[in-house]
């Protein structure tokens, strides 16, 4: 079972501007595997997930093409109905800042039963007993106590595991995460990222993880893909990525990390900012900031190849051993 | 004058009581914490939310006075000081905070929040506009968006206009709050290079506060490293990197993101042993067999904290 | 426990709000012109009567005495008799207020019930056509002079239909073409709060996470919006209705009723201190009252302010 984001081209439209957010992008996530979305802010990774659950208003978002594939079936072309049914079931998602997220006066028992009353059918004594077990399998064990609170009365690091049981409750299939650790401190963060590894082994969720650290996501994935201006730039498994970047902006981004053993020296900086939805460099969307920019940059938009098996990138220089 | 600033067992003691409730709630924030920071060096205080890191700033710049303890800043106690005794020395220590976007009034252009300080330091006014213009070329702004508002500008830009201002008080010690830390990736990176060239060009030390231990280790000449109010540890980088001495440190490097140490069989053998007290000591007080936190020098500028066992 | 706890801090603002009020009217009334022992005493009267009189009413000796004498016969309910009908006060007020207080009920409830659906219904589809009609209304509600309203309705459902009584105050029927005219008033308002309040909370990022759950609009609308939208609502209503026991005088006026708004009225022309007191503190013990209630509705639906 994979879930496949096909071509998915899709503009916000207001007043009379266009801002192109997403131009194409295409990726899969498998079962059991953690796919990560790298990018920094305004490169659509966001837009990228809110859009594949179908949250996105439209007006003013407005899809232009591509397909969601989920169980064979394109979920773009489903009724909101029929959409409705799958969201929270099959697919699911977590959030940034489970403080916002969470409806404030509701127990977090109620909601995560609700879910479970729903989709599964369940009556209000299962869907309990069910709960329970969730907030075990999350680490909120313990009996009734996190069953029985509001979402003020928890801590940080346990509001976020509140939101990933409320999330995994009807046991779905795919889990999006978006950024889910990076309002967290470290030992927290460690901990729910161990958290998100397990339910990947142990309930066989594919998980699309939405992170701007390559650092987080280097400790979790099978594969990442990073994106920049809309678009996937580079795509392939954890390993690879770390070891042999083929595209530019990720050998910058990797480059830009700081640690210890760069002590005494300056971290490489890539000039200039992420462009903005509304005006997107023509040829390909990195080159004012590329130090390996040429005129055909400015003129051609790259494809994306497979220079390496497994391993794409959008770059007219990038190279391989040829496939 | 080779430290800047002297930390002398800085405490702050928040008590709350409540008019119905009978007992009063002593919670210490800072306890005891002394440590010292030479000029020119950039010092990096690590710890994570709630370990007091942000309410320790706020006692050295006095905006919170600690509830005893000596701040000793360019040889002097500022804990002794009256306000007005007080004013050439908050001038000298400046600090740039987490957030650009509540650290820069929205309804002032950028031209206004900056000159505030430099009329308030009497700064002779027809020099006023150059000044800023000079500093905003510094931090990378173009000097002609002066006339801008803080929404006309990103996050990083928004924190460079924050050095910028901190700079036009010319201090000598800047505290940063975890300042890139809201910031994308890349952009931290261009804002910490603009630090260390600010650094070198005007002679500034750093006291640089940050849950991130990969970036304070990348920064810092020495490091302390702050849990529940107090200093557990504290040395030069290199020290602390090679040989950590307390778990708490250890807990954080290994939590720290990148480093392949994520598992999820807890049965894994760890390479790194854990930290050994020496003699007499604990690490924690949680059965009550310890009493007087020490800071114990296990090498020369490297001190960890433990418990002195009852009985010894 | 911490609810109790909540509560009791509450009961205790409670009281000390009522005492400082009380104690405020009590100086101020003796800050305003005119001695109520010669309203009593009449214009002929002598200085020796004038004088006996002050001494009966006790408003001879130094005021600290007055206050502290006036506040031990507070703590018994005693709060003397009225100089013009030598009544006692509280029986007075009882006697008025429970007309008033019906006259508050219908009124608040008229314009809840309509207002809240209403409000919720506009939020929910706004720009449509229930959101058109209710921002007719609320506008309506609020340029509307509520005695002209009251006449008008006189007008139409007493004189030219005659469905209701002109005057009177022995039924129920009488307090329908009142309860109307007020709770138009409020209505307007509590729907304007719970349309923009409802706006505000379906902008809000826990309503994400509901759609991403798969909820249905309804039940991201009433399950989840409607109860923390209320909040500030529940607040506005419960002041409200504080303000409607105080007495709607014009209302009352318009419709012939002996409410407390006209009782306070002819205190205050006839100097009649005892009423005056004793009606102030009545109403500020009221007002008191239904902000604690308020309070425990609040706490109720916020879960949050039970720890403060």
């Amino acid at each position: 079972m994979e879930l496949i984001v096909k071509n998915l081209d899709l503009s916000f439209v207001s007043g009379g501007s266009e801002a192109h957010a997403l131009r194409g992008i295409d990726f899969s996530v498998k079962e059991g595997e953690i796919h990560s979305l790298v990018g920094e802010s305004g490169s659509g990774k966001t837009v990228t997930s809110t859009a594949i659950m179908r949250l996105l208003l439209s007006p003013p978002a407005r899809i232009n093409s591509g397909e969601i594939i989920l169980d064979g079936i394109n979920t773009l072309k489903m009724q909101e109905k029929e959409h409705r049914k799958i969201r929270g079931k099959k697919i699911a998602m977590i959030f940034q800042e489970p403080s916002k997220y969470l409806n404030p006066t509701l127990k977090i028992g109620k909601q995560i039963t609700e879910s479970l009353i729903l989709h599964l059918g369940m009556d209000k004594k299962e869907a309990v007993l069910r709960a329970l077990a969730i907030l075990e399998t999350v680490g909120l064990g313990g009996g009734k106590r996190v069953l029985n609170s509001y979402p003020h009365e928890l801590s940080g690091g346990m509001k976020q595991r509140a939101m990933i049981a409320i999330a995994i409750s009807c046991n779905p299939d795919f889990l999006i995460a978006d950024e889910p650790t990076t309002a967290l401190d470290v030992t927290l963060q460690l901990q729910i990222l161990e958290l998100i590894l397990s339910l990947k082994e142990k309930l066989s969720m594919g998980i699309l993880f939405i992170s701007h650290d390559l650092r987080v996501v280097h400790d979790i994935s099978d594969r990442i893909s990073v994106i920049y201006a809309g678009k996937i730039v580079e795509g392939t498994s954890k390993n690879e990525l770390f070891s042999n970047p083929l595209h530019p902006y990720t050998q910058l981004l990797l480059k830009s990390i700081p640690d210890a053993e760069k002590r005494g020296t300056r971290l490489t900086t890539i000039p200039g900012k992420v462009p903005d939805a509304e005006n997107i460099p023509t040829g390909c969307a990195f080159h004012p900031r590329c130090p390996k920019a040429q005129d055909i940059c400015r003129e051609k938009e790259p494809e994306m190849k497979e220079y390496i098996k497994g391993h794409f990138s959008a770059c007219h220089f990038s190279q391989g051993e040829g496939f | 004058m080779d430290q800047i600033l002297k930390l002398i067992n800085v405490t702050k003691i928040f008590s709350g009581h409540g008019i119905v409730s009978s007992k009063h709630n002593i919670f210490k924030a800072v306890n005891n914490v002394s440590f010292n920071i030479e000029k020119d060096t950039i010092f990096g205080l690590v710890g994570e939310s709630g370990c007091g890191k942000t309410t320790l700033a706020r006692s050295i710049l006095l905006l919170d006075p600690p509830t005893y303890g000596e701040i000793v800043f360019l040889e002097k106690d500022l804990t002794k000081l009256s306000g007005k005794q007080l004013l050439p020395f908050r001038m000298k220590m400046q600090i740039v905070f987490q957030d650009p976007h509540s650290a820069l009034n929205p309804k002032l252009t950028i031209y206004k929040s900056m000159k505030e300080g430099l009329s308030n330091r009497n700064y002779p006014k027809d020099k006023i506009k150059s000044r800023i213009e000079e500093l905003l070329d510094v931090v990378g702004i173009t000097p002609s968006h002066m006339y801008r508002f803080p929404h006309e500008f990103s996050g990083g830009q928004k924190q460079r206009i924050v050095i910028a201002r901190a700079l036009s008080m010319e201090p000598e010690l800047l505290i940063l709050d975890e300042p890139v830390s809201s910031l994308d990736v890349s952009i931290q990176a261009q804002i910490i290079n603009l630090l260390l060239d600010l650094k070198e060009k005007f002679r500034l030390t750093y006291l640089f506060i940050s849950h991130d231990l990969n970036l304070v280790a990348y920064l810092s000449d020495r490091i302390g490293v702050m849990y529940k109010g107090r200093i557990v540890e504290i040395g030069d980088t290199d020290n602390i990197i090679d040989n950590p001495g307390h778990p708490y440190t250890l807990k954080l490097f290994s939590s720290a993101p990148g480093k392949m140490e994520i598992g999820i069989h807890n049965n894994e053998e760890k390479d790194d042993p854990l930290p050994i007290p020496p003699d007499g000591f604990v690490f924690s007080n949680d059965n009550g067999e310890a009493n007087t936190f020490k800071l114990i020098q296990v090498e020369d500028g490297h001190l960890v904290g433990c418990y002195k066992k009852i009985g010894n | 426990m911490e609810f109790i706890l909540f509560l009791l801090r509450r009961f205790t603002r409670l009281l000390l709000t009522i005492l400082i009020i009380s104690t405020i009217i009590f100086f101020v009334i003796r800050v305003i012109p005119g001695d109520p022992a010669l309203v009593v005493a009449g214009i002929d009267a002598s200085d020796e009567e004038i004088q006996a009189i002050r001494v009966k009413l006790g408003t001879d000796a130094p005021v600290a005495v007055q206050y502290i004498n006036w506040m031990k016969d507070m703590v018994k309910l005693d709060f003397g008799k009225s100089l013009t009908s030598n009544q006692p006060v509280l029986k007075i007020i009882r006697q008025r207020f429970s007309l008033t207080f019906t006259l508050a009920i219908l009124g608040i409830l008229l314009g809840v019930i309509i207002a809240i659906p209403l409000g919720v219904l506009s939020a929910v589809h706004r720009w449509s056509l229930w959101d058109y009609f209710g921002m007719v209304f609320s506008q309506l509600g609020m340029a509307v002079p509520s005695f002209w309203l009251g006449i008008i309705l006189l007008l139409i459902f007493s004189v030219k239909f005659p469905i209701f009584p002109l005057f009177g105050s022995d039924s129920l029927k009488n307090l329908v073409l009142p309860a109307i005219a007020l709770g138009f008033a409020r209505a307007a308002v509590i729907l304007r709060l719970t349309r923009a309040s409802m706006v505000d909370e379906l902008s809000k990022e826990y309503i994400i996470t509901a759609r991403a759950k798969g909820l249905t609009e309804k039940m991201i609308h009433y399950r989840h919006a409607l109860k923390n939208a209320l909040i500030p609502v529940v607040t506005v209503t419960g002041i409200q209705f504080g303000y409607m026991l105080g007495g709607a005088i014009i209302i009352e006026q318009v419709f012939s009723l002996p409410g407390l708004g006209r009782l306070f009225l002819y205190a205050i022309y006839q100097r009649d201190f005892p009423l005056i007191q004793g009606g102030v503190v009545f109403i500020a013990i009221i007002f008191s009252l239904t902000n604690f209630i308020v309070d425990i509705f609040y706490s109720i639906l916020n879960p949050k302010i039970r720890l403060s």
